[in-house]
């Protein structure tokens, strides 16, 4: 379970997170909304210790983010983070070399599934297949927690629909997913819980199941308390 | 350790295409430099006894023999050094910062890598001495060559052979870059690998508290000065040579550990993306 237990994040004077409190577990699909620069993408740089926080405690299954955390926990931010100079194929031997929990036999599958080529350089690619690059590095890690930072952030429909294909099919039912995404309506139907935030404070938190059962939509729900 | 030592052949690799031509630019001008100022001086040695009738010993005795140690002194030999040095001392930065500038944050990947973040201050650090070594390397591998290309290239009565050891006790350049006594070479490595630890934390502080950063870096580094030139203005006389230069140890020794675990805590619990 990761643990996000009264988060306080400034940036000089302006508070972006205030006092968030939520727990992601595992085997569910947490998934953080809310309008831009609500401090979603903070949350999750806070999670995996890149941006300080000013309080608060952030736990992983009980325990403060350390260096072995990065085998089991695994982040897919909205930017490129490998180097443009490498070919997909040497991002993904860099991966193996330094990851226990690389897993090549996926990653070339998932290689495979986006219709990449691993000959490729990173920085010949388009918008869609660096998104897919990331994700194939952070999906091809065996851990147990997987962050996603806007996965669909500027992707066209068609790979929108691989990649969430790709994470019906890769995501085993014991791994915990936080996800932020503006493209909801493409993962809705995997979603389980619900964090709300607006302007760095969770104003809503629900079982997705519930929005289901009422016969709204996560956005329907988003709207009603927004708009409010 | 074996994530270190595989941190640190990516790091060379990064930088190893425009290090080989780093190398290859100062071969070049260093070759330029041997065969110019060849040209220099018999250009001077013909005029003279053209011009004024000077037999070749007079010749000599007014421009004297040339040497490596005239060499040394051209515009394109300083240059070549000074070129490398400079290249080296931007690429201080740019290790760090080209992690996180750009359309690619590289820096992501290297937080997120299972091993203590140290470990990637170490690696860069490391990178950094070997590429000075290593174009120290190169030079003393050159240094030869091009005296047996002077050695070729000028008439045998106005070509004098010089060592590399008496050149680098007299050049203000060399002496530095080759330091003719051990006790020379740990001075001059010493300083410059402290100055790296201490450049490496003042970008740190930068990268975790961006503008109050370079402030903080700012102050670290008057302090450090303070610290250094400090013991000069005490009154010391009573100190031995030996005994100021262990002082002096204790307060690199110091400012190192100090810089190191600094760099540490930024890294893990400061540093943002």
């Amino acid at each position: 379970m990761i643990e996000v237990k009264n988060v306080v994040k400034k940036y000089g004077r302006k508070s972006v997170l205030k006092d968030v409190s939520f727990t992601a577990q595992k085997g569910e699909v947490t998934c953080l909304i809310g309008i831009n620069g609500t401090g979603k993408t903070t949350i999750l740089n806070a999670i995996m210790n890149l941006v300080p926080i000013n309080s608060g405690e952030i736990l992983i299954d009980n325990q403060k983010l350390s260096k072995e955390s990065y085998e089991t926990v695994a982040f897919i931010p909205d930017t490129i983070i490998t180097m443009p100079s490498m070919t997909i194929g040497q991002a993904m031997t860099f991966m193996r070399d330094f990851y226990d929990s690389w897993n090549q036999e996926r990653a070339d599958e998932l290689l495979g599934f986006f219709r990449l080529k691993a000959e490729d350089k990173i920085s010949s690619l388009s918008k869609g297949n660096t998104a897919k690059v990331n994700i194939l590095l952070g999906l091809a890690l065996d851990v147990d927690y997987l962050l996603m930072d806007e996965p669909f952030s500027g992707i066209d429909v068609f790979s929108r629909e691989e990649i969430a294909n790709a994470f019906t099919d890769y995501l085993v039912e014991d791994k915990g997913v936080i996800i932020t995404t503006h493209e909801i309506g493409d993962v809705e139907h995997l979603i389980d819980h619900v964090v709300l935030i607006d302007e760095g404070t969770i104003v809503k938190s629900f079982a997705a199941e519930e929005a289901r059962e009422e016969g709204k939509s996560i956005v329907d729900i988003m709207r009603e308390v927004l708009v409010r | 350790m074996k994530n270190y030592i595989k941190l640190v052949r990516f790091e060379v690799d990064r930088f190893s295409k425009i290090y080989g031509a780093l190398i290859g630019l100062t071969i070049l001008l260093q070759i330029a430099a041997v065969v110019s100022a060849e040209m220099g001086y018999m250009k001077e040695a013909n005029s003279l006894m053209l011009e004024q009738r000077y037999t070749s010993v007079q010749v000599i005795e007014h421009l004297g023999k040339i040497s490596m140690h005239t060499v040394s002194y051209t515009t394109l030999f300083v240059f070549s050094i000074g070129i490398a040095v400079v290249s080296l001392l931007i690429y201080c930065l740019f290790i760090w910062y080209r992690d996180w500038f750009g359309k690619n944050m590289f820096i992501y990947r290297l937080l997120m890598l299972p091993l203590n973040r140290i470990q990637l201050f170490f690696a860069k650090l490391t990178t950094i001495l070997l590429f000075v070594f290593g174009l120290v390397a190169v030079q003393l591998l050159l240094f030869p060559l091009e005296e047996f290309l002077l050695r070729k290239i000028t008439s045998a009565p106005y070509f004098e052979l010089v060592s590399l050891e008496t050149l680098s006790q007299s050049h203000p350049f060399l002496s530095l870059i080759l330091p003719h006594s051990f006790s020379g070479f740990l001075i001059a490595y010493g300083i410059g690998t402290l100055a790296v630890i201490v450049l490496f934390t003042v970008i740190l502080f930068e990268r975790s508290y961006r503008w109050k950063g370079i402030f903080i870096g700012a102050a670290y580094v008057l302090i450090i000065a303070a610290i250094l030139i400090g013991p000069l203005y005490a009154p010391l006389n009573f100190l031995f040579y030996q005994e100021i230069f262990w002082l002096y140890l204790f307060l690199s020794f110091l400012i190192g550990g100090v810089s190191i675990w600094l760099s540490y805590w930024l890294l893990q619990h400061k540093v943002t993306v």
